[in-house]
């Protein structure tokens, strides 16, 4: 009896064995995928910065030194990383950086200058847009 | 069926026959038999790229990374889907600037999108921070478009 139970199971080993051999085989080719490389081309854009409206002053302190003031302005198009607010003592000066903001409105407080006269530019990196026009301060 | 030994086989012969029930399509691979079968496999066809919707968000500037668009096209009768892209062969160039655009300072980075394209089909890939920008670029560069050479990956799924 038992050398028909020991036959009987080598048997169903042996059939479960070739089975799982061929489960295998099968998975192994459904792996497989092709590769396949082409060139072509990729597309990106660059800002193109525009030159702001003018400043409008929405609040100020004159009276002495140190000066503050707020003040905003328009920007036509998606917004440049910053914009450089330019200051000068009067209608003649050479215009220096006295605050920077990256939305249309500032206000600048501790000038030590007298800012008379004021502009904006748009700046991003070394690109900048020309100079708004000027518009009158303290 | 007095004779033990002769009971004995045909048990045996009765249980090994029954236990490969289960096995008869084993049975039917390894018959043998002469004659061909034939398969052809499809031959895979290279991905192509075409002309991506407008940008309007990721824009460069001098010292940023940006956002890049490209559109695969994939002409084979299978889905794919993009493993990688790499950049190519040629230097970027930059055209409807505000001025000359020659020395643009726009390098791709590699790219592992894993996103599928339907067979025949095509799909537009929107790749955040895919481009960079260095700090020595024409002015004339600004709101340029960019076309920058790639290489494109696929693999079947």
């Amino acid at each position: 009896m038992s050398r028909i139970l020991l036959a009987a199971g080598m048997a169903t080993v042996a059939c479960a064995l070739a089975i799982t051999g061929l489960v295998a085989v099968g998975d192994a080719k459904a792996e497989a995928a092709w590769l396949k490389t082409g060139a072509g081309a990729s597309a990106a854009k660059a800002v193109m910065l525009a030159v702001p409206g003018p400043p409008a002053v929405t609040a100020k302190s004159c009276t002495g030194s140190p000066y503050s003031i707020s003040l905003s302005w328009s920007y036509t198009g998606s917004l440049p990383p910053q914009f450089e607010i330019y200051g000068a003592t009067n209608k003649n000066g050479t215009p220096a950086i006295i605050g920077t903001s990256t939305a249309t409105a500032v206000t600048l407080t501790g000038l030590t200058a007298r800012p008379a006269v004021l502009s904006v530019r748009a700046s991003a990196g070394s690109w900048h847009s020309v100079r708004s026009t000027e518009t009158d301060g303290c | 069926m007095k004779n033990p030994t002769l009971r004995r086989v045909l048990v045996v012969t009765t249980a090994v026959s029954a236990s490969l029930g289960g096995g008869i399509a084993v049975a039917a691979w390894t018959s043998s038999g002469s004659g061909a079968a034939t398969a052809k496999a499809t031959t895979a066809s290279a991905p192509t790229t075409g002309t991506a919707s407008a940008i309007t968000s990721g824009l460069l500037y001098p010292g940023a990374t940006g956002t890049a668009k490209l559109l695969v096209n994939n002409p084979n009768p299978y889905p794919v889907v993009v493993t990688r892209v790499a950049a190519g062969t040629g230097a970027p160039t930059g055209s409807g600037g505000i001025g000359t655009c020659t020395t643009t300072g726009v390098s791709w980075q590699v790219q592992t999108p894993q996103s599928a394209v339907p067979a025949g089909g095509s799909t537009t890939l929107t790749l955040t921070d895919a481009v960079a920008m260095g700090s020595t670029v024409d002015d004339g560069c600004q709101g340029a478009v960019f076309s920058i050479p790639v290489v494109v990956t696929v693999a079947s799924s």
